[in-house]
């Protein structure tokens, strides 16, 4: 099911805003990248498959892209630019990431795209947004999952503070580009005009886990104490004989708990320990009596019988245990694909069952890949000025 | 005009997930009803108030801002008439409980299709609405446990598991469902067909890590978390600045920046020094260089080395806490740290959502959810039943 069939997107953006268009393509919608003729920089960021740096072998680029597909052209060259912007005349939306003034440079500011096209949405993915004191600033992931507080409240507060795995502040803030980018479209559907999207990684970042509102009612900002919940206890990291889970208590889970856990200690029972703001005080003492009960069971018997009972617990995965899991398995969520150079592998799919169905999505395109068929048959460039175009390597 | 005027949402939703869920569709004009009841259907976040008050519940007013409130009590038969009627004239029915709860009450996908048959329902159980583990119980932290994302967020060769201690998966799915529910709007709208979706949080907080999955897919080995490092920049880290606990981040992606970092810190002879010189040179020397960049940072506060690094092209950010975000002056000219009263809470800060947009479809946060404040408007305006009527319902337990 394509929910978003009929709509066409440029796909401009660089590591930044890529997973924007992904999430786009997921859902239907036509995903056109717009890659220089040396290809996305994206497909020379590493891990690559066998080790090898080319350019088809790049798993940043494979999974950020999926479903697309690639066009080259050289935006930065006259003749390039304007076949740009006669693109931007037929499709519903560019999505792009550029530091701030890029696109201007060379005479393609989002109003001048949304000049060309007034039923044009241009959705800016950037890390600081479009306005305000540091809309300049550079900001690669690390900078802002800092200045958008994410990293301040994860990790051993022994260690320095710790970011998530891959780029977490700019996949985030792709959600809400896409979420901006179909608002638009819905207020486009009423009063047939297009708009400009400007979200900002930080915002995204600082939207989480309401870390100002908590420094504004608690009067102390929320500090790391790496797995430990801010306000609720036993919520950790506890170990098994065979590994880790998780596991996470409030009120009306704790006497749940202490019913199944028959031989546990006295001083739990204590009224003092009836809510959370009693048992997080003790959370350390707490933990480790905790720790001595899960480590009697492995991971999957602690997990089956504390959700048996109700209690939310649930085991710390690798990858290839959440691979392998028999609820993932059963709802399809990775799908076979083949591509030609990294070969057949499985892919993750989109995260949201519609009517019951997978959606299904292609693998990641091979550079330019669609040129041709993108231009001539789709866009009616002739194929004179194609071969024009190629010949002075804008395409 | 708001986005979503005109568009009415049923919600029954528990935590962050679901309830934030309802607030960015309010905030972008949608009616957003919430129904909740004394009869053992509280949003279980009432309780985190300091001091037992259901309405005094600091997350929980957050999460819920924009989103009307209403009792109703479905163990009632007649409240289950009355939900039925409201389905007749909405748009999307969402909830998070646990994906069994809606279809036991005849409320499943199918039985509100023969109420409405264009009817949009979002479903965004722990681990989706079918399958062996789908009545698994979940929070935030124990979806991320599941997903992968625990096992990777962490410093590289430690003892055990750290990830985050927020409920990342929480508010990522609280933007993912009204994502997909903008999606099936406009199919909607272009086919006349309503839709079912399932959003599966441990599924949504995997695919937030698909190149991680992508490697052990092609390799056949699991990645392993790699903390701030990446292998196409260095410095790439977090350094301690002056300061109780308090750290910067630098990124150094080119030779450029390389260099002008060099320079600006008055070390111009690290740039040439044959074990920082080049991208591979300095990442097999990460340890010599960290130290000699801590060197510098230790005597300069976070938001310091900011703007001095900033200021010569290189990127930095201060590790910013609550207080810095509180008072950050770039957020404040944006509107993003937004101040409302509360009747319990008094005046609070917290974030408005992060989409700006030219036509200002978005709606400013207020806060106007005390516990079925709106039951009049829904069974009265929306329903069209008298004041008489719904007190004798009050009265039978039916809207309570």
């Amino acid at each position: 099911m394509k929910l978003l069939e009929g709509f066409v997107a440029l796909d401009l953006a660089d590591l930044r805003g890529q997973f924007c268009g992904r999430l786009l393509s997921d859902q239907g919608m036509e995903v056109i990248k717009v890659e220089p003729p040396a290809g996305d920089p994206v497909r020379r960021l590493g891990p690559f498959k066998d080790n090898d740096p080319s350019l088809e072998k790049s798993l940043p680029f494979a999974a950020l892209n999926a479903g697309k597909k690639s066009v080259t052209l050289d935006w930065t060259h006259a003749a390039g630019r304007e076949l740009l912007l006669s693109l931007v005349e037929k499709v519903d939306v560019v999505v792009e990431s550029f530091e701030g003034g890029t696109l201007a440079e060379y005479g393609l500011s989002p109003d001048e795209l949304r000049r060309r096209n007034p039923r044009l949405v241009v959705t800016s993915i950037s890390g600081f947004g479009q306005t305000g004191p540091r809309k300049d600033y550079l900001s690669p992931d690390l900078i802002v999952t800092a200045m958008g507080g994410l990293m301040s409240v994860s990790g051993d507060p022994k260690l320095p503070p710790t970011t998530g795995p891959e780029t977490q502040g700019f996949y985030s803030a792709s959600i809400y580009g896409a979420l901006g980018t179909l608002l638009s479209l819905w207020q486009r559907d009423k009063d047939g005009t297009g708009d400009h999207v400007d979200i900002a990684a930080q915002e995204a970042m600082a939207s989480h886990d309401q870390v100002i509102r908590t420094f504004s009612t608690e009067g102390a900002p929320i500090r790391r104490f790496g797995s430990q919940h801010h306000h609720v206890a036993p919520a950790n990291v506890f170990p098994t004989s065979d590994g880790y889970v998780y596991l996470f208590v409030t009120h009306q889970h704790w006497t749940g708990l202490l019913a199944l856990w028959k031989d546990h200690p006295v001083e739990l029972d204590s009224v003092e320990f009836k809510h959370n703001i009693g048992r997080r005080k003790k959370a350390d003492w707490i933990n480790g009596l905790v720790a001595d009960y899960t480590r009697q069971f492995t991971k999957r018997d602690l997990v089956t019988k504390l959700q048996e009972a109700g209690l939310p617990c649930l085991p710390v995965y690798s990858p290839s245990e959440f691979m392998t899991d028999d609820q993932i398995q059963h709802r399809k969520f990775f799908q076979p694909v083949h591509h030609p150079v990294l070969g057949d592998y499985s892919q993750m799919a989109f995260p949201v069952l519609i009517n019951g169905e997978r959606p299904l999505l292609g693998p990641p395109p091979l550079l330019g890949q669609h040129t041709r068929d993108i231009l001539v048959q789709r866009f009616g460039v002739t194929a004179a000025d194609f071969e024009m175009l190629f010949a002075q390597g804008i395409v | 005009m708001a986005f979503l005027d005109g568009i009415r949402v049923l919600t029954f939703t528990s935590g962050v997930a679901g309830p934030n869920a309802g607030r960015l569709l309010a905030q972008s004009g949608a009616e957003v009803i919430k129904f909740e009841s004394l009869q053992g259907g509280l949003d279980s976040f009432r309780f985190f108030s300091p001091d037992g008050d259901i309405e005094a519940s600091p997350r929980l007013v957050e999460a819920n801002l924009n989103v009307l409130s209403a009792q109703l009590n479905l163990k009632s038969p007649k409240a289950l008439e009355l939900l039925k009627e409201l389905v007749a004239k909405s748009d999307i029915v969402l909830d998070n409980f646990r994906p069994d709860v809606m279809p036991r009450l005849g409320l499943g996908y199918e039985d509100l299709r023969k109420i409405k048959e264009d009817i949009i329902v979002i479903k965004m159980p722990g681990l989706g609405s079918d399958g062996p583990k789908a009545k698994y119980g979940s929070w935030g932290t124990t979806v991320m446990a599941y997903s992968g994302m625990t096992a990777l967020w962490n410093h590289p060769n430690q003892p055990h598991p750290i990830g985050t201690q927020t409920v990342y998966p929480d508010y990522e799915a609280s933007t993912f469902a009204p994502m997909i529910a903008l999606s099936a709007l406009l199919h909607r709208k272009r086919t006349g067909k309503g839709v079912f979706l399932d959003l599966s949080q441990g599924e949504m907080t995997a695919f937030l890590l698909g190149v991680s999955y992508l490697q052990a897919a092609v390799t056949g080995k699991d990645p392993l978390p790699q903390g701030n490092d990446r292998p196409y920049a260095a410095p790439h880290n977090a350094y301690r600045c002056q300061g109780e606990d308090r750290w910067c981040a630098i990124v150094v992606e080119t030779e450029d920046q390389w260099h002008r970092f060099c320079d600006t810190i008055g070390r111009p002879e690290l740039a040439t020094d044959p074990r920082f010189a080049t991208l591979a040179t300095r990442r097999a020397n990460l340890g010599a260089l960290d130290e000699e960049i801590g060197a510098w940072t230790k005597d300069h506060t976070p938001h310091e080395a900011m703007e001095i690094l900033q200021k010569a092209g290189v990127p930095c950010g201060a590790v910013q806490d609550g207080r810095d975000l509180f008072h950050d002056q770039h957020l404040r000219a944006r509107g993003f740290v937004h101040e409302i009263d509360h009747l319990k809470l008094g005046h609070v800060a917290l974030s408005d959502i992060p989409i700006k947009t030219g036509k200002k479809g978005i709606n400013l946060p207020v806060t106007n959810s005390v516990l079925g404040q709106h039951n009049a408007h829904v069974y009265g305006q929306i329903l069209g039943y008298s004041p008489s009527q719904i007190a004798a319902w009050q009265e039978e337990g039916v809207i309570k």
